[in-house]
């Protein structure tokens, strides 16, 4: 029983991993999305007080003191992210931390949050619903904190190569004191 | 502790885990990346020395043949 179930999920994984919907990787449109969900809430607060009530952000605003400070925070973690997809190749995995951590931080304590109100049963402005009510709509952040780390370990681990093919290509390469 | 602060210490617990497990990513996979790299570069390096020897060889032909073109000119100028 349990060597079936083993197998299965050795075949489920060998499906996954080798699964591909295209030739182009998804790692930056979580990185996209997660910044254009930061841009958005940053935009929100700077447009309406009353967006600081929202759970996902009420925690930010606290922590980061007042609805302003926290849209600022909010575009900076967001500009930094963006920045990355647009690195050239040789980024070090020193960069790529600070680059994506401070969004991922900030994910993390919108996800935890989100967690908090279900086992409170009661959202950041007070409002009281069942604990599954309150983590099915906080359940797109807790599970896109969860998407980015894996987003982050998997741009560490699995980094692109980059593979010469064009004269011009290795000429550059040879010029800059390439490797070969 | 306010939540708000419980909240945000994991989170920064939880990202310091990250960055760990990132600087782990950044030994075993420069190493694997570079190997590939070479790899690729050899083998293009490899079928541009191919090319490079066939049009080497054609171009020494050719210019044999115009050498003697030219030597059976200057002969037929001098009237050899």
């Amino acid at each position: 029983m349990f060597e079936r179930l083993k197998g299965l999920i050795k075949r489920v994984d060998e499906r996954w991993r080798g699964a591909q919907l295209s030739k182009v990787a998804l790692g930056k449109y979580i990185v996209l999305f997660a910044s254009v969900l930061h841009i958005g809430w940053a935009a929100l607060l700077m447009g309406r007080a009353e967006t600081v009530g929202s759970t996902p952000i009420a925690v930010l605003s606290e922590v980061f003191g007042g609805r302003w400070r926290s849209a600022v925070v909010l575009l900076i973690v967001a500009g930094l992210a963006l920045v990355f997809p647009f690195l050239k190749r040789g980024a070090s995995n020193a960069t790529l931390a600070l680059l994506l951590l401070p969004q991922q931080v900030a994910l993390f304590m919108s996800a935890g949050a989100g967690l908090w109100a279900a086992m409170k049963e009661q959202y950041a402005d007070g409002v009281t619903r069942g604990w599954a009510f309150i983590l099915s709509d906080q359940l797109p952040v807790i599970l896109l904190s969860i998407m980015y780390t894996v987003v982050v370990i998997e741009a560490a681990f699995e980094p692109p190569t980059k593979v010469v093919v064009t004269d011009r290509e290795a000429a550059e390469d040879i010029m800059r004191g390439g490797q070969a | 502790m306010d939540a708000a602060v419980v909240i945000s210490l994991a989170s920064l617990g939880l990202a310091a885990l990250t960055f760990v497990a990132t600087q782990f990513g950044s030994r075993r996979t420069a190493t694997a990346s570079y190997v590939e790299q070479l790899e690729a570069r050899v083998e293009f390096l490899e079928a541009r020395l191919e090319k490079t020897e066939v049009e080497n060889e054609r171009l020494h032909d050719e210019n044999f043949r115009l050498l003697r073109q030219v030597s059976k000119l200057a002969a037929a100028a001098n009237g050899v």
